[in-house]
């Protein structure tokens, strides 16, 4: 067998070396195409996105509420409060849940055989949750979290809730809200008729403590008011019928003269709560408009004058709240800031808990990961020093990790921002207001997040939405960015060669 | 000096008594590899300096000294296994039959065909046995079936293995024993008839019944190939080499036939070290 | 003398500790239990019940047995009248956006991730592994208004405007204003919506995925193989496609199943850039899967038309979301199942 010649090989058929060469060139050669392709993605996908978005990109972009409408007055203010709060909740929910796990399954490995396979269960069951689509936590989240199986009432009366004031609203002529405080949700509202007053200007806790108007008083603030400007609009078609050359029906020639003069006489021996230069300047305003109109065509601009002058007088007076006699109070929840109910609702807290559960498996993972990193001669050391198992865990482990184990819930952290199919069923896109921070915010307020709002926005048919879209595509790129940056910073700051 | 050469305890192999004669010239007459004032750099930090020393063909040159002292550098350097590692550079020349592998341009794939080498710990590809072996010959050449089936028997016998494996080429080459997984990774290496075989500590992971069947194998090999071998173990360097060279702190200290290196060193450090005072 | 803690007190905090973490982690499984239960207890008031239809006269309910649910070819929930709940035009439609989505991804990812493993030198990875880091981290309702406004368009070849004609008279159609009215040169092909460029976002998303996974599969091949590959006179090509991609099998595979089940659960970029109608496999049957420039409906794009609120909650379709989530998160968890279980029986150790 050993007997052949050394060089025996040469009567074999060689493969090309030129051959072989060019193919691992080729290859190589594929490879970085295939690399730079991922890179041209990015850079495509953010260039379109900017050319679209960075002309909406302003102030009143970022501050605004969201418009359904009109594309160029949708404010994507409400979604970044709404996001930032999901963050902060989903955080706080996340973090001791997902490093809890890891401590568990990397730090107490058990030597019972019912405890290994607990440890078992949790370490698949994790790869599993892992993998469940988003949306299908969605799911969880509003019959867990925001209905709770409706076990416990149902999210409009909830079984269980601290922090709220029950209040009887009443609608004033203009139709805005007036609140008299209850003592608790099941008080007997005050009777419609008893009638109330509020004053424009004080705060929402003045005005829950407004006094009560009996109707009595009403009706004759009420016909004052109403015959001063009735005779308001007689005066004015007086004056206006004599100014009128031969008394004829045609065109008025208004000039300014003409106006001022008109508007002197209007309020003139009247005794008004407003101020009378006021007055005149509107209802001079309004007469200017007149010029060259006739007829039937000046009526709308009367109509408009004493409408106007009618608003004046209710805000000057600070009578507005007269109310409608016979309009029914309603029993109106007002909540503090630390309200809380049971069933959850489609709140905030709902939200971000949802998408707690979403990232856990990531937080879990990059966590255990962090904890492994950890030499076990370290672990070591402390229990020989007769460290107990939490004292080596706290006083060793935790600290080497929290680098670690900060990048990888950051990194969580920016996967949950972007996530809007979980929270699809969970968010009302059309909300105006700002979720949590306003007054009478709470954490169970309504919310909208920042992918939502884009998803809102793309649903929109045409084109009118693209730059809006854009516009917020670029925000919500922005905040990951920075999240990204900071993974990043605490990854090469910690991780760097120690 | 005059002593018999065959430092390996003899096995049952005849041939290799052929190759006593009465003593080796200090310096190859024939030198199939010469290393000339080479200089070995990981980034800053240099590893190896001025080395300049011939491996004889079809002999077994052995490389002793202490842990870090370069001898698996300069074994790397020698089929540029170095050049997988990003901040590696040498400076000098490496001559394989006049050719020096160091410059620029050289084939790094024909000179590893030329030059094999077996590391320190077994690393069969997680593959069945058979093609663990096969895979050297159908990088480089177009076999046939039965060509390939014979080169595998070949390389096995070869590797004084084939008894033990005959019957489970197709199974997974992480069931063979540690030794065995060795001599796998030999026959892997010969499989693809190197000139020259290099072998970085070839038996530190390997127990004593396991390094006994290595060290016959290598007394058998180097009738057909150039051998060079690094070990910390100077009684395998006593037992299977022919040339000796010790390395301390990446300067070649001694270099010379092997029997004279170790009955009487030149050197007052090589006698230490082989008096076992340090490293 | 430093007095002694107490040791009952320590005691009792280990104990009160390792309960709360015990208490995490039942958490967590009770996540898995809390899905399961939910879908299940859902589903089953789907199955066999008399439901108000969606659309149309709420008086003649609608009954969907298993039998339809798995043997109808036809998904109509809010046709007024005989609306149909066979789910295999979903199940097609998913099929569609993860099979273009995977033809992308896996090829590419894992040309880059050898190349990135086994080529790159170390500054090119540190820059390309943030990037991809970046790309992995980019909201999902971004590639979807991408494939909205890029993919598609670049599709239809939107930059190449041709004049309609009138079918039946050959002549031009004109718009309101009397100028002909143009269209992209493809769009008969593709259309607005389709599982082409939804798919293709699903790819751009998934890539990093497979990129990252398999280079960390193929980085936990060990380097003495490689050196043994090299050693023996091997090309990188030979040594990578040879060596370290056989030995980190498992992984791949692993890392591949595991894009397909987030292909298969991705949802924002199918609902924006696929459209809202399931696949009419009655028609032309199996082969309607590969008109990939039309539009189509996922399982995921079903569920989102459901939640968005286009489709009345209470009714026969609001109930059937649910029989078509159990259906989604049985085929996600058997696909990571199966990637763990090849990752654990197949995965080699090396010490």
């Amino acid at each position: 067998m050993s007997d052949a010649p050394a060089n025996r090989s040469e009567r074999y058929d060689r493969r090309d070396p030129a051959g072989r060469r060019q193919r691992n060139r080729l290859f190589a050669g594929a490879c970085v195409s295939v690399a730079a392709l991922a890179v041209c993605v990015l850079v495509v996908l953010v260039a379109s996105v900017a050319l679209r978005g960075a002309g909406r990109l302003d102030l009143a972009f970022l501050t605004g509420a969201n418009s359904e409408a009109v594309a160029e007055d949708a404010g994507f203010g409400p979604a970044i409060v709404g996001s930032l709060c999901l963050m902060m909740i989903c955080a706080l929910a996340a973090i001791p849940l997902g490093v809890g796990t890891a401590l568990l399954l990397e730090e107490y490995a058990p030597r019972k055989r019912l405890l290994r396979w607990f440890h078992g269960v949790v370490q698949a069951n994790i790869t599993n949750l892992a993998g469940v689509p988003s949306i299908v936590y969605g799911i969880l989240g509003y019959t867990a979290l925001a209905t709770m199986f409706n076990a416990v009432g149902s999210p409009d009366t909830p079984g269980f809730s601290f922090g709220a004031r029950y209040v009887a609203e009443y609608r004033d002529l203009s139709n805005q809200s007036v609140f008299v405080g209850l003592d608790n949700a099941q008080a007997a509202l005050p009777p419609a008729s008893a009638g109330l007053a509020y004053f424009a200007d004080a705060d929402l806790s003045e005005r829950l403590a407004t006094q009560v108007v009996t109707a009595e008083e009403i009706d004759p603030m009420r016909a004052e008011l109403t015959g001063a400007l009735d005779g308001v609009e007689r005066r004015f078609r007086t004056a206006l019928r004599a100014a009128q050359p031969d008394g004829q029906r045609g065109p008025v020639r208004v000039t300014r003269e003409l106006a001022a003069q008109i508007a002197g006489e209007l309020f003139d021996g009247l005794e008004l709560q407003g101020d009378l230069t006021a007055y005149r300047e509107l209802a001079q305003a309004q007469l200017m408009k007149m010029d060259g109109l006739s007829g039937l065509d000046l009526l709308p601009v009367r109509r408009a004058l004493v409408n106007d002058l009618r608003d004046m007088e209710f805000a000057a007076a600070g009578a507005r709240g007269v109310l409608e006699a016979g309009a029914e109070p309603q029993r109106r929840q007002v909540r503090a800031w630390y309200y809380f109910q049971a069933p959850f609702g489609r709140s905030v807290l709902t939200g971000g808990l949802t998408l707690a559960l979403v990232v856990l498996p990531i937080v879990i993972v990059s966590s255990q990961e962090a904890i492994r990193a950890v030499p076990s001669s370290q672990r070591d050391a402390a229990l020989a020093l007769g460290g107990t198992q939490w004292q080596s865990i706290e006083q060793v482990v935790l600290p080497t990790a929290v680098p670690g184990i900060c990048t990888g819930t950051i990194l969580a952290m920016s996967r949950a921002i972007g996530e809007a199919a979980p929270i699809l069923l969970l968010a009302f896109s059309f909300i105006q207001f700002t979720p949590v921070f306003r007054e009478g915010g709470s954490l169970m307020d309504a919310f909208t997040a920042m992918p939502l709002q884009v998803f809102q926005w793309t649903s929109n048919p045409g084109d009118a939405f693209q730059s809006t879209t854009a516009a917020g595509i670029l925000v919500l790129l922005a905040v990951l960015l920075s999240f990204n940056a900071v993974a990043v910073f605490l990854r090469y700051r910690f991780q760097g060669p120690r | 000096m005059t002593a018999m050469i065959q430092a390996p305890p003899q096995p049952a192999s005849t041939e290799s008594c052929d190759s006593a004669a009465p003593a080796l010239p200090e310096t190859p007459a024939d030198a199939q590899i010469e290393v000339e004032r080479l200089d070995g750099f990981y980034g800053q930090a240099q590893a190896l300096h001025g080395l300049s020393l011939s491996i004889a063909r079809n002999q077994t040159t052995a490389f002793i000294g202490p842990s870090g002292c370069g001898k698996s550098t300069l074994l790397r350097w020698i089929n540029r296994m170095n050049d997988l590692i990003p901040a590696a550079r040498a400076t000098g020349q490496v001559r394989i039959d006049g050719q020096d592998i160091l410059a620029h341009g050289t084939d790094v794939v024909e000179l590893r065909r030329r030059v094999g080498i077996v590391f320190q710990k077994p690393n069969p590809f997680p593959k069945s046995v058979y093609d663990n072996v096969a895979f050297g010959p159908r990088l480089h050449y177009r076999l046939s079936r039965s060509e390939t089936d014979a080169l595998v028997e070949r390389s096995l016998r070869g590797a004084a293995l084939w008894e033990e494996v005959k019957d489970r080429l197709k199974d997974s080459a992480f069931g063979l024993s540690g030794g065995q997984q060795q001599r796998l990774c030999i026959a892997r290496a010969i499989a693809v008839e190197p000139q020259v075989l290099l072998m970085d500590e070839p038996c530190s992971a390997l127990d004593p019944k396991s390094t006994v069947a290595i060290e016959d194998l290598m007394a058998e090999l180097k009738q057909r190939y150039t051998i060079a071998i690094v070990t910390h173990n100077m009684q395998q360097a006593a037992r299977a080499s022919d040339y000796t060279g010790f390395l301390y702190e990446g300067r070649l200290v001694e270099f010379g036939p092997t029997q004279r290196v170790f009955s009487s060193p030149t050197q007052t450090r090589t006698e230490d070290y082989i008096a076992g005072r340090f490293g | 003398m430093p007095r002694a803690r107490s040791t009952r007190l320590r005691w009792f905090r280990e104990r009160g500790i390792l309960a709360g973490l015990v208490l995490c982690g039942v958490a967590t499984v009770a996540v898995t239990g809390l899905i399961v239960f939910i879908l299940a207890r859902e589903t089953s008031t789907f199955f066999g019940q008399a439901l108000t239809p969606t659309h149309g006269d709420p008086a003649r309910t609608v009954e969907v047995s298993l039998g339809d649910f798995f043997g109808d070819l036809t998904w109509s929930p809010n046709a007024p009248v005989d609306a149909r709940f066979g789910i295999w035009p979903l199940i097609g439609g998913t099929l569609q956006v993860a099979g273009v989505a995977m033809a992308f991804a896996i090829p590419f990812g894992l040309m880059s991730a050898i190349w990135l493993s086994e080529y790159a030198p170390a500054r090119v990875r540190a820059v390309l592994k943030p990037v991809l880091e970046i790309i992995a981290g980019v909201p999902t309702v971004v590639f979807g208004f991408f494939a909205l406004t890029v993919i598609t368009p670049a599709l239809q070849m939107r930059f190449w405007q041709v004049p309609e004609i009138d079918p039946s008279t050959g002549q031009p159609l004109l718009g309101a204003d009397g100028q002909p009215l143009t269209a992209p040169l493809l769009a008969d092909w593709v259309s607005g919506y389709n599982a082409l460029a939804a798919g293709l976002a699903v790819g751009v998303m998934c890539l990093p995925i497979v990129t990252s996974l398999t280079e960390d599969a193929l980085r936990a091949v060990p380097r003495a193989l490689r050196e043994g590959s090299y050693g023996m006179g091997a090309s990188r090509f030979e040594t990578a496609t040879r060596v370290v991609f056989p030995a980190a099998l498992s992984g791949v595979v692993a890392a591949c199943l595991l894009a397909v089940a987030r292909a298969v659960g991705e949802t924002m970029i199918v609902a924006i850039a696929a459209g809202a109608s399931a696949l009419a496999l009655s028609d032309r049957g199996p082969g309607r899967l590969l008109a990939l420039g039309q539009d189509t409906q996922t399982m995921t794009g079903f569920l989102v038309q459901v939640f968005k609120g286009d489709i009345a909650h209470g009714g026969v379709a609001y109930q059937a979301c649910y029989a078509v989530a159990l259906t989604l998160f049985v085929m996600t968890l058997f696909l990571t199942v199966l990637g763990g279980v090849i990752r654990q029986r197949f995965g080699q150790r090396y010490e």
